[in-house]
């Protein structure tokens, strides 16, 4: 199935008017946002079998609409779009979609020393992340591993400052707790910093 | 404010943890690669090398600048194998040491005004872009002009450059239409150029501006069958998941 089918994107039937501008922009903008926008499909629960998919979808996106982004907005729009392309994924296929449980026996939670093992880590954030709701999931991953700042992320999901600041607050309040949850460990360990 | 507050970097042992092994997944190679064909962006050393050699090809000729960075600079990017077709068939060789400095073609890229692309070319009144570009760099390997390639170069160098100037002239002249509006001229600028260029070497770029000017005009059918068709017909073609998409036929 095609990405494409799952959104509605006025400007699929536009003409493409691909300058040489417009192609140099593209350029930079995918060296520079590739691999944060494939990351970030990820993380918003785009299955591994499905991200290079998605990605190039968010980049084809940015290619037909890039002579209405503003200069210097191109990154702002990548993750807007990644945003929508994940959520018609997840619209279309949610029954399809990794959502593992953290009880799971096939996929036991990793013990602290298994928290060096990347894959297995990564296996037990995705399963975590996956239960925060979509609207807290897309503002965490964006300021935990996107490293967008709280006004950056109304901007780019078109809410108010307050709305994302909220948002964001619960989202990682949500985070601790299910990760202190998962460990069995109610009071968890200690934070480094004030929290 | 968000970023000082960031678990990654103030959490706990076992949040940073998490959060670090999300935050450190890259994409494969061949996932950037894949993208990038995609996209229809050569890889990075190939288009560098490719846009400086065009470039400098361009304005040692009849051909401006302007119409280097408007005109060839689009079909570079258009990919790894129309740069090889273009190299190897319509211009002469480039010197050995026209590779450019990332840093010099990126700018050369960016340089042009952001006039719309509809407009004709501005006179030309730019600095010698290809000088800028054509800095010799050491260990430049891939670019030295070989007997064979030598040998392939059959017409005259002059013809060759007003062939392909006229063909890069006319498509892009198409394109231009097409985003402005202007599907039926799109058309029959196409046409003009099937007619003069029956094997023309933007044959491809051709094909695929005519798929848009049919959508533009409203005319889904006719776009949809001639997308099926330049599908068949260009089963390799960089612009293919382009053409499948604006098709929409499922097959991406």
């Amino acid at each position: 199935m095609r990405i494409a089918d799952t959104l509605s994107i006025p400007f699929v039937a536009r003409p493409a008017a691909r300058s040489a501008l417009d192609q140099a922009r593209l350029r930079r903008a995918f060296d520079a946002n590739y691999s944060g926008v494939w990351r970030f499909l990820r993380r918003l629960g785009v299955a591994p079998d499905r991200v290079d998919d998605a990605a190039q979808q968010v980049f084809l996106i940015a290619l037909e609409a890039m002579e209405r982004i503003h200069e210097g907005s191109e990154r702002a729009f990548l993750y807007a779009t990644a945003v929508r392309v994940a959520h018609g994924i997840r619209r279309k296929i949610q029954r399809e979609l990794a959502s593992p449980e953290l009880d799971s026996d096939a996929s036991p939670l990793p013990s602290p020393a298994q928290l060096t093992d990347q894959k297995r880590a990564r296996e037990a954030l995705d399963g975590i992340i996956a239960r925060l709701d979509e609207d807290q999931r897309t503002v965490f991953v964006l300021a935990e591993f996107e490293d967008f700042t709280t006004p950056e992320i109304a901007t780019l999901l078109d809410v108010p400052l307050g709305t994302a600041a909220s948002r964001l607050r619960r989202a990682r309040e949500k985070f601790q707790l299910l990760v202190r949850r998962a460990y069995g460990d109610v009071h968890g360990d200690a934070p480094r910093g004030p929290s | 404010m968000s970023e000082a507050s960031r678990l990654l970097h103030a959490g706990t042992d076992r949040e940073r943890a998490l959060l670090r092994a999300g935050a450190d997944e890259e994409p494969s190679r061949e996932s950037v690669l894949a993208a990038a064909r995609v996209l229809g962006l050569a890889p990075r050393a190939a288009f560098l090398a490719s846009l400086a050699a065009l470039l400098a090809r361009a304005t040692k000729g009849s051909w401006s600048t302007t119409f280097a960075t408007f005109v060839v600079a689009p079909v570079v990017v258009a990919g790894a194998v129309t740069v090889a077709v273009v190299s190897r068939r319509a211009l002469p060789r480039a010197p050995a040491h026209e590779v450019a400095p990332p840093s010099a073609a990126a700018q050369t890229v960016a340089a042009p005004q952001a006039t719309d692309s509809s407009l004709p070319p501005p006179p030309v009144d730019a600095p010698p872009v290809a000088q800028a570009l054509a800095v010799p760099a050491a260990g430049a390997p891939g670019t030295t002009r070989t007997k064979k390639e030598s040998a392939a170069a059959t017409a005259p160098r002059g013809a060759q450059d007003a062939d392909f100037a006229e063909q890069v002239r006319l498509v892009d002249r198409a394109r231009a239409l097409v985003a402005a509006g202007d599907a039926s001229g799109a058309l029959g600028t196409i046409d003009a150029y099937e007619r003069r260029f029956p094997h023309g070497i933007l044959a491809e770029e051709a094909a695929l501006v005519r798929i848009q000017a049919m959508q533009a005009r409203g005319d889904r059918a006719e776009a949809g069958s001639l997308a099926r068709r330049f599908l068949a017909q260009y089963p390799e073609s960089v612009h293919r998941s382009k053409v499948q998409w604006l098709l929409g036929d499922g097959t991406n």
